[in-house]
């Protein structure tokens, strides 16, 4: 904890801003794309995605009161700028987001960044048809591991509601993959 | 007596009956169970991996869909120069719109606003011909509204005015028709 303080003061230093910055994105760069991936599932829309959310994080870094961990609240600021991102692009192409998540889908055997066979296409099927918050749970709880308390801070949810919330995604997910 | 009871009862149900197992006999006993074999004692066998679904190989084993066998893939070399184009991004100069698209939205709904008083008050004082007139532009901003090509919401006006006086706008006039004048109307159509 000691460290992360004295890596955010660091971060919000002028003088050693770039280097505790470029130290920042080594870090966390992975774990965000991914993060950010599975919401907007093509690699061009998760790498404009990504940069939005450094440069966010960049130019925030002085507003971050500590309340949370820094790691929390840069996941945070990745899943409000995918799911803007998600309404953006539904809002242009006037269809809602639902909608334009089964069309990414869709082009997704299409798509030369995305090599999974038919069950793991069928797994972003089955996701697509969750509620948003149930998605959100299930990629952070599955894919990424994260623990429960990890994920009360990046959603701002009781941990009770997001057992739940995951519970229910994988019960929907297993009946959508035997269907 | 009966408290008594229901306590050597209670505590019978919760005590351990004194009958041991093998450690670890109840760990992976599925997988013991089937393992090396399909064949059940009673001679019907089943076909390999029958009782693996597919939803048990990718929940419960280690061959899950993880980052990576997720089936979503990155241009080679991807995060190699990912900080330094993200650097650049925000060493670049920022770019300030003078006009969010809330509050683009916002004073558009407040020149709609605006544009209908003005007719009501342009209609008081004219002849029926150019009230006809008036009405169609009436309708035609009605509509506008209706396709909510201008959406807004109390916590837009108020967050957009919160260093003004709402009353401004329908009593001032001649403030209207400044700040009219001062604002590219043409714009803020085409935007909304």
């Amino acid at each position: 904890m000691q460290k992360e303080i004295a890596f955010i003061e660091e971060l919000k230093n002028p003088e050693t801003q770039e280097a505790s910055f470029r130290e920042l994105m080594r870090l966390y760069k992975e774990r965000l794309y991914w993060h950010i991936r599975k919401i907007v599932i093509s690699h061009d829309d998760a790498d404009d995605v990504l940069q939005n959310t450094f440069v966010k994080v960049f130019r925030n870094i002085d507003k971050f009161n500590g309340d949370s961990k820094l790691f929390s609240w840069m996941y945070r600021i990745a899943t409000n700028e995918a799911i803007s991102h998600l309404n953006n692009k539904a809002n242009l192409n006037k269809v809602n987001v639902e909608t334009i998540q089964y069309q990414m889908i869709d082009k997704l055997e299409a798509d030369v960044y995305f090599d999974g066979d038919e069950i793991q296409l069928k797994l972003q099927k089955a996701l697509a048809s969750l509620p948003r918050k149930q998605q959100l749970v299930f990629n952070m709880k599955y894919f990424d591991n994260l623990k429960y308390s990890e994920i009360s801070e990046i959603l701002d949810t009781s941990v009770g509601a997001l057992k739940a919330s995951y519970h229910l995604a994988r019960k929907k997910i297993e009946a959508f993959l035997k269907e | 007596m009966k408290d008594k009871d229901k306590n050597i009862l209670d505590n019978l149900k919760i005590s351990k009956s004194g009958f041991e197992m093998p450690e670890n006999y109840l760990e992976h006993f599925e997988n013991k169970f089937f393992a090396n074999s399909n064949k059940l004692k009673n001679g019907f066998t089943c076909p390999e991996n029958y009782f693996q679904t597919f939803e048990d190989k990718y929940f419960n084993n280690q061959t899950n869909l993880k980052h990576k066998d997720s089936g979503f893939k990155v241009p080679k070399n991807y995060f190699n120069d990912l900080e330094e184009k993200i650097y650049t991004k925000i060493k670049s100069p920022k770019v300030f719109f003078l006009f969010s698209k809330k509050h683009i939205k916002t004073i558009g709904f407040s020149i709609a606003a605006s544009l209908l008083l003005f007719m009501s008050l342009y209609n008081l004082n004219s002849n029926k011909d150019q009230l006809n007139i008036a009405n169609i532009e009436v309708a035609e901003i009605e509509n506008w509204m209706d396709e909510d090509l201008i959406s807004f919401n109390t916590y837009e006006i108020s967050d957009i005015f919160n260093d003004k006086d709402l009353d401004l706008v329908s009593n001032d006039n001649d403030e209207i028709l400044d700040y009219l004048d001062d604002t590219d109307i043409e714009y803020l159509i085409f935007e909304n």
